[in-house]
């Protein structure tokens, strides 16, 4: 039974989870940390760097550096959001060739899919490495607000990476799972998710049968840790800029030292009460000379910087309950999620707003990859007794008279499903009429997305609403939509698959997919040969090291003189392989090369007499 | 990799034998340096073609590397040095290389006009020297840590030993140990680089008699054991260059003419001394008094080129593109010198996939002069990142960074790490 991923593709950081033995467990990355930030660059030397090598060098390789692609993905050019992200992002966001948005790195724009498929195809390496086997299949989380078109381009950025999607789940749902709901409970529950970049707070139904509904959703997507990092930075500048009238701000390397050690400070504070911050050499004075900043912050200083921040989040969590009509002691269980959620002011702040404890594991920010790779495993293992229904993010129906929108498929209903609804002419002698299909909660069509259109034709001229036509829409287990409309008299029928458009072509989607993938041979053989290159190049360094002593030892005799000869064409040849980069031939020279160092290391023991 | 054991003396000649078959390498193409005149330079090399026999106890395997690719495609388009037979000439310049591994004696079969600096020829690829016995080196300039020991620098200082006119007879290191563009450069080390007023060239006289063995000072201790000592403390005179991007020189304020001063100095920042107890005599005090400036500013990055001090070339050659931006040969050389230096230095600190440390106390840490720069590239070595990684981060320019880690690796302020992991990208 093939195994199956779970991805949490964060918009500060990103974590991969799978279950092994039944009990579902986060994946390392190669630096051995858990989570790896969805970070992006491209270098001046047009590398490409992913993960905590991104985010090292985010600040002063800002143009070449994408983060938070999520609040990008799967959006219009023309949406506010966008318009927002072009006036805040360091990196150059540009228009694509369909209305969607790109991302320009370098001399080379990507598409949005296509950066979230780098964090992701990092993440199903790191998967790969650590299970040696190939993995294609992954369950993938996205905020609970995210609609059809950003869902998609969430999948396509998985097809792009080379993993088949097989189910796109919420991360409100994933937590939830992770934190054992779901089983046999019916519950409602609050999830309040503060990461990097956003602040999320669901409030979930679960229902028997393993269907969790999201009831509300709300939060704010510029209100995380950034913000918590940002005030003690402001800090450090102001105390810097006290002490010795120099702002820090102006030089990158020194912003970017301050933003690592204030996210490191930071940190350390939900552990401990206190936490030095040392910055040697930080910047040059205006009389040249090196200056550091030494401070030390504690947990009290760190809650009175940012308390305004939290109390933010409480008041997001209050409209919210408010806007349910909820009342906080309906909420029966708190569950946090999020990184920044390890922050002792956090939990003191949800604890009192709910009234209860709330549940935490260890690890806020590694429990929706648990709950993404708990369903995944679910979804292959027909054994398992965990069903997880999908429930319809946004409510969809169609535009009527008088640009109303009438609803089908309410939010929150389980799928696959399907619903109809008659509807009449409204003009006489109506021949046609047109179905515009819609998703969204307003009552009012036009403040409604368009999901697609079609036009049935044929009808009997009539008095308006004597003709009657049937709208039927159907959401299959895969979430596609179909609406189709039939002439109830003639029996007449038109219908239109709604397929949410992640602003890419199936041929787009396509050639990353192989780009993708040619990156990817790319850096295996690169990988491969730096590994050999590093075993040649200590064997040539130790060759070389021995080399006077040996010579001093066989130079009596001819014999050894001519080995030495030879050995010094092998280390030749070697580093002529080194330099042309030539695999091949490397490992050609392997033997001899380990063959001379076996040699060397026999002569040079050898005792001397 | 397996072999530990010391084979027996059967197995031992019976594992020579394997050589055998193993195609002996092609010298003359492959392990020569080889000759390159730019055509941006003026003449070419006029060194003669040594014996064959000469062949035999020419320098060191030296590969050529990438870049010397790019300098004979340029060569080729100049067919005059292209014509000319590889593996004859050397830019030795009129400098004899010091004897033979096989103490064939002096190279007096190669007969090379005296001072010639026509040649633009391309230096040897640095060797992956075992970074802890690498007794090669370029001379300090750019990097201020000096500690001033006389009996390190050939005794009285006008008693001047220069490795290229050093006596065959006397024992010398064979010439493995010493890539000759550090032999040569020997002469020039602690002139230019390390920030001396101005001395006059001075041709030595007097045959070496042997190298002295450093005395180390404890702390730095790194920097003078991968170090051949210094065979002249002045044999060739620079005007001194100012300091450029990252390159402490002599720029830094007047180094004190007395007592032991030991610097530490990476990247811009100005030359503070560290406090030390050891006390040694000034060589500053006997060093002869600057020449009257060369005409061609050139002249000087060429020389120092020629003589393989490409650390002091690059710190004139830039200094020379700070007046003059557009100084086509000065770019050239300092590009060329860069390559050199960045490839000589990543083989010194193992390669990009070696792993980094911090080896010096963090009180001990501000001692140095480090500029914001080095600041910045110190903070970005954590025990986990290779030097592959730590240059992804360090986003300046890559020899510059390069650099500075060799520098501070140097100074002891990092270590290498004893096993890498595998590459991760
Ligand atoms: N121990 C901790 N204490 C406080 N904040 C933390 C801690 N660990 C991580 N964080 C913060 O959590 C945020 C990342 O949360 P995460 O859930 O991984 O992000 P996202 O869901 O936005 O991708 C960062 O701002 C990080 O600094
Ligand atoms: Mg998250």
């Amino acid at each position: 039974m093939e195994r199956v991923i779970g991805i949490d593709l964060g918009t500060t950081n990103s974590c991969v989870a799978i279950v092994e033995d039944g009990v579902p467990t986060v994946i390392p990355n190669r630096g051995g940390y858990k989570t790896t930030p969805s970070m992006v660059a491209i270098t001046e030397a047009g590398k490409r760097l992913v993960g905590h090598i991104a985010k090292r060098q985010a600040i002063t390789n800002a143009e070449n550096t994408v983060y938070a692609a999520k609040r990008l993905i799967g959006r219009k050019w023309s949406s506010p959001q966008v318009k927002n992200a072009i006036l805040t992002a360091s990196y150059k966001i540009v228009e694509g060739p369909h209305g969607d948005v790109r991302i320009q790195l370098r001399d080379k724009t990507y598409s949005v899919p296509e950066i979230s498929a780098m964090v992701l195809q990092e993440m199903k390496l790191f998967a790969e490495d650590y299970l040696s086997e190939p993995i294609t299949k992954a369950v993938i989380t996205v905020p609970a607000y995210f609609n059809d078109n950003q869902r998609q381009a969430t999948k396509d950025a998985g097809q792009i990476a080379g993993l088949d999607v097989i189910r796109i789940v919420n991360e409100p749902t994933a937590a939830a799972l992770a934190y054992g709901f779901g089983k046999n409970v019916e519950k409602t529950i609050a999830v309040f998710d503060l990461g990097g970049g956003t602040f999320d707070i669901s409030v979930l139904e679960i229902g028997s049968g393993g269907v969790f509904k999201v009831i509300a959703t709300a939060g704010d997507t510029f209100l995380g840790g950034e913000d918590f990092d940002a005030r003690i930075i402001d800090w450090l500048v102001q105390g810097f800029r006290e002490q010795h009238n120099v702002d820090l701000r102006q030089d990158r390397m020194a912003l970017q030292r301050l933003k690592d050690a204030s996210e490191k400070a930071k940190c350390e504070l939900s552990t401990s009460l206190e936490t030095e911050i040392n910055l040697p050499f930080i910047i040059s004075s205006n009389r040249n000379e090196a200056l550091h900043l030494q401070r030390t912050l504690t947990r009290a200083e760190l809650d009175t910087l940012c308390e305004d921040l939290v109390e933010r989040c409480i008041e997001i969590c209050k409209q919210t309950l408010e806007d349910a009509r909820l009342d906080r002691d309906e909420i029966e269980d708190v569950v946090l999620v999020g990184g920044m959620t390890r922050m002792a002011k956090v939990q003191d702040s949800v604890r009192d707003f709910f009234g209860r404890e709330p549940c935490k594991g260890v690890h806020p920010d590694e429990v929706v990859a648990l709950g993404a790779a708990v369903q995944g495993a679910a979804l292959v293992d027909e054994s398992k007794q965990m069903i997880l229904l999908d429930v319809t993010p946004h409510p969809l129906g169609i535009m009527t008279f008088g640009s109303n929108f009438e609803e089908l498929i309410p939010q929150n209903t389980t799928v696959p499903t399907s619903r109809s609804k008659i509807f009449t002419t409204s003009r006489d002698n109506q021949t046609a009429v047109k179905i515009l299909v819609m998703q969204g909660e307003h009552d009012k069509a036009t403040d409604n997305e368009l999901l697609g259109e079609f036009i049935l034709t044929g009808l009997r001229r009539a008095a308006k609403g004597q003709v009657e036509i049937e709208v039927t829409f159907e959401i299959n287990s895969d979430g596609i939509v179909s609406v189709s409309a039939k002439d109830l008299e003639t029996g007449q029928q038109q219908s239109i698959q709604v397929t949410a458009s992640s602003g890419l072509t199936k041929e787009e989607v396509g050639d990353m997919m192989e780009s993708a993938k040619d990156y990817l041979v790319e850096r295996r053989s690169t990988d491969e040969f730096e590994g050999i290159r590093q075993e040649a190049e200590k064997l040539i360094s130790e060759i070389e090291r021995m080399f006077p002593q040996v010579e001093q030892i066989v130079a009596s005799s001819d014999f050894g003189r001519d080995a030495i000869g030879k050995a010094r064409g092998i280390v030749e040849r070697s580093r002529q392989a080194i330099v042309k980069k030539d695999a091949a031939a490397m490992k050609e020279q392997m033997e001899s090369l380990t063959r001379t160092h076996r040699m060397f290391k026999g002569v040079v023991a050898r005792p001397q007499g | 990799m397996s072999s530990s054991q010391p084979p027996s003396a059967e197995s031992l000649d019976e594992g020579w034998g394997l050589f055998s078959d193993v195609p002996l390498p092609d010298d003359e193409d492959d392990t020569r340096t080889v000759q390159m005149s730019s055509p941006l330079f003026k003449g070419p090399p006029t060194f003669e073609e040594g014996t064959s026999d000469e062949r035999d106890t020419m320098p060191p395997p030296v590969p050529v590397s990438e870049y010397v690719q790019t300098m004979m495609q340029q060569a080729a388009e100049d067919p005059e040095p292209s014509a000319r037979p590889l593996g004859a000439t050397f830019s030795w310049q009129g400098a004899m290389p010091p004897s033979s591994r096989r103490g064939e004696g002096p190279r007096a079969a190669v007969s090379v006009p005296a001072r010639r600096r026509t040649a633009w020829s391309v230096p040897p690829t640095p060797r992956a020297d075992a970074v802890d016995d690498d007794d090669d080196d370029d001379n300090n300039a750019g990097f201020t840590l000096i500690a001033f020991e006389p009996e390190r620098l050939g005794g009285a200082v006008g008693d001047v030993e220069d490795p290229r006119f050093r006596d065959a007879s006397s024992p010398a290191p064979g010439f493995d140990d010493l890539p000759f563009d550090d032999v040569i450069a020997a002469s020039q080390r602690a002139s230019a680089g390390l920030g001396f007023p101005t001395p006059p060239p001075v041709r030595p006289s007097n045959p070496p008699s042997s190298r002295r063995e450093p005395s180390l000072p404890p702390l730095f201790g790194n920097l003078w054991e991968s170090e051949p000592p210094p065979a002249a403390a002045c044999s060739t005179s620079r005007t001194s260059p100012p300091t450029k991007r990252g390159i402490a020189v002599s720029s830094n304020p007047p180094r004190p003419q007395g007592g032991t001063q030991r610097y530490g100095s990476i990247g811009d920042a100005s030359v503070q001394p560290r406090p030390t107890s050891a006390t040694r005599a000034p060589i500053v005090a006997s060093l002869p008094t600057p020449p009257p400036a060369p005409a061609d500013p050139f002249d000087d990055v060429r020389e120092l080129y020629d003589a393989g001090d490409f650390r002091s070339a690059l710190v004139m050659a830039e200094a020379l593109l700070e007046t003059e931006p557009e100084h086509v040969e000065a770019r050239e050389c300092a590009a060329i010198c860069r390559e050199t230096l960045a490839t000589k230095y990543l083989s010194r600190l193992g390669g990009r996939a070696k792993i980094l440390r911090v080896a010096m106390p963090p009180d001990e840490i501000r001692w140095l002069s480090l500029d914001h720069k080095a600041g910045f590239l110190l903070s970005c070595i954590d025990g986990t990142s290779s030097i592959e990684e730590v240059l992804d981060v360090a986003c300046m320019h890559e020899f510059e960074a390069i650099r500075i880690l060799h520098d501070f690796r140097e100074l002891g302020v990092i270590e290498i790490l004893p096993d890498p992991r595998a590459s991760r990208r």
